[in-house]
């Protein structure tokens, strides 16, 4: 099987998986206790029942679960994610502009984590034992065992509120500064950049962390084997075992983690967002789930899972990439 | 009994009770050898440490703090640091020091609990897998598999969004049911290896059953590394706890060191104490477990090798 098919094939499975998480979470939301406009008749409670019956009739919840998820799905197959209980607004616009929010906000922070973490890992591991290689440990554990919301507080603190003796040096909300107007595409992009700073440190860290461990203990691995003895006897300079044996072949199991964990690092987004009020997905992921917007969570369900599935796909593809013993 | 003792025995009789004797030694040597070589390390020392005083404070919550952690001191809201008030008041004149000792409880039950569900899972459909193997083990690792790409957290807010009331007992369910399957794949791997074993074999061949099997011969010999993971999942559990009541999610009555830090994120500004203390709190406990966790493994899975 070449590599064009084996994508085709998995592109193929993906379709009935994400359908089958459709069902599941539609299922979920929909048979909890308590609909809808339970917030709405809490923020209302004079309400008549007829009203609220009025509603239900409106958005269809009314029709047997399996006729709602029917036209759901249907909805779904035309482009279309219908629209939210609470705001009206088309769900596909709201999660629309959050989406690349988010996206932003993950691809730096794991770039930061990428090239801090990768060059740290394999210097602690080379130089086992040294005092480097114990900084690198410590900072490491200390970066796992890091609550993401108290690293994003301190940060805000320390450069976000220009309190005592720490000056203001970046902004601690939202994507870019809101009624500026830009006198180039070069301007807003340093705007943007300007506002990723903190978030994208504070989701970082912890990336970093857990990224330059499996780098450490995948290069020690590597680093025993039989054939990095053997180019040493014959007599290659360390540098280049260093790169051409031991690095190769010692990150290939950190691309599969990393790109495995990938998801994980929409959990981090979440706490991230909330903290600097990132106008992502995250944030508005605890919102619905508080207002229990069905349509919003279905959406935002669906949005999750396509980017695991990809996510994952994309780690397979690279993993056949970099190691040409994998043939699919 | 000497080794000239036996010597004089009947050699059956002697290659058997030679046999006891070692069973008897290395029985009693798995955790004294564990402890002995726990002890050496200092990190995993201060690890166990930490996690002695959180149950401590935990445990003793009611007579360790100075204050009723709920009781709001009119006049003194937002008071920094002082001899009254150790670590400060927040901003409805409660006391910082005394809701932590109390929010060490919540932790600890929520994290406890919820380790205790995910290692039940955890352990149950491991074991199914790894013991009868065929479809069966395909189907419950394809669904771990699926369950280990899903970001946690939305899951978790996902399953939050089901209930009307968020209690305690909630949040551990939710927490419990997201989190087993790493502890399916430990569980899965050590019964792999441990079935193929000539003592299980030897139970088979008397006509144990198959439960009999499983929890009398393979479980007690996987033990070790279930455990060390179930430390590392407690860690993760407090932190997922403190995330879940930072983002307004878990039970809004409980005293929480989340719930402390997503109050006093809104006045840092001006009284930095209230979320800094629950946050080295935070910090503490999940570094506590993790070292404890890395001591465990070091003392538990080394000498066997594996």
């Amino acid at each position: 099987m070449t590599l064009r098919t084996y994508v085709i094939r998995r592109i193929l499975i993906a379709i009935p998986t994400l359908i089958a998480i459709s069902a599941i979470t539609f299922t979920i939301i929909h048979l909890a206790p308590g609909g809808p406009f339970q917030v709405f008749l809490a923020m209302n409670p004079r309400t008549p029942g007829w009203q609220i019956e009025l509603l239900r009739k409106r958005y269809g919840l009314d029709k047997p679960i399996l006729v709602q998820y029917v036209i759901w799905l249907k909805m779904l197959f035309s482009g279309n994610l219908g629209f939210s209980f609470i705001s009206g607004q088309p769900v596909k616009m709201m999660i629309g502009s959050r989406v690349i929010n988010t996206l932003k906000l993950m691809i730096t922070s794991e770039i930061i984590a990428l090239i801090t973490a990768i060059p740290l890992g394999v210097i602690s591991a080379v130089k086992k034992n040294s005092i480097i290689d114990n900084f690198c440990r410590v900072t490491a554990f200390l970066g796992v065992s890091m609550p993401t919301f108290w690293f994003g507080l301190l940060l805000i603190y320390l450069f976000g509120l220009g309190v005592g003796p720490f000056p203001k040096l970046f902004p601690i909300f939202g994507a870019s500064t809101i009624g500026k107007t830009f006198n180039s595409v070069w301007e807003k992009w340093a705007d943007q950049l300007w506002h990723l700073a903190l978030p994208a440190l504070t989701l970082g860290l912890v990336r970093m962390a857990f990224i330059t461990r499996l780098t450490r203990s995948s290069v020690l691995d590597v680093l025993n084997k039989d054939f990095v003895l053997t180019a040493r006897m014959k007599g290659l300079k360390e540098r280049v075992v260093i790169y051409k044996h031991v690095l190769r072949n010692a990150l290939l199991p950190v691309v599969t983690t990393v790109g495995l964990s990938l998801g994980f690092l929409l959990s981090g987004a979440v706490l991230t967002e909330t903290i600097f009020a990132w106008p992502g997905m995250g944030r508005l992921s605890v919102w619905c789930t508080f207002t229990r917007d069905y349509p919003v969570i279905m959406g935002i369900t669906m949005v999750v899972a396509l980017m695991v599935v990809i996510f994952n796909l994309i780690t397979d593809i690279s993993y056949a990439i970099l190691d040409p013993r994998i043939r699919y | 009994m000497t080794i000239n003792d036996m010597k004089t025995m009947s050699t059956s009789e002697s290659a058997d009770l030679k046999k006891r004797l070692e069973i008897e030694r290395r029985r009693a040597s798995l955790w004294n050898l564990a402890w002995s070589r726990f002890k050496k390390q200092k990190l995993s020392i201060f690890g166990a440490v930490i996690a002695l005083c959180v149950i401590i404070l935990a445990i003793f919550a009611p007579i360790l703090s100075p204050y009723d952690p709920k009781e709001m001191h009119w006049g003194e809201e937002m008071v920094p640091p002082c001899r009254r008030f150790l670590l400060g008041t927040d901003e409805l004149g409660r006391d910082v020091l005394s809701q932590i000792i109390w929010g060490a409880r919540t932790s600890l039950v929520v994290g406890l609990g919820a380790v205790g569900i995910l290692v039940l899972i955890g352990v149950i459909i491991g074991s199914i897998s790894g013991y009868f193997g065929g479809w069966v083990d395909e189907l419950l690792m394809r669904i771990t598999d699926i369950m280990l790409t899903i970001p946690t957290l939305f899951l978790i807010i996902l399953m939050a969004s089901i209930f009307k009331s968020r209690g305690i007992g909630i949040i551990i369910l939710i927490i419990g049911v997201t989190g087993w399957p790493q502890l399916a794949r430990i569980t899965r791997s050590m019964f792999l290896s441990i079935k193929e074993l000539p003592y299980v074999d030897a139970a088979r061949a008397m006509g144990a059953s198959n439960l009999r099997i499983i929890y009398r011969h393979i479980f007690p010999n996987a033990i070790a590394p279930i455990i060390v993971s179930a430390t590392f999942r407690l860690a993760s559990a407090v932190l997922t706890e403190a995330a879940l009541s930072f983002l307004g999610l878990s039970d809004p009555t409980i005293v929480s060191w989340g719930k402390m830090l997503s109050v006093g994120h809104t006045t840092m500004r001006y009284a930095w104490w209230i979320a800094t203390f629950p946050g080295i709190a935070i910090f503490l406990t999940v570094i506590g477990f993790n070292l404890l966790g890395d001591g465990l493994r070091d003392a538990l899975e080394a000498p066997s090798g594996r």
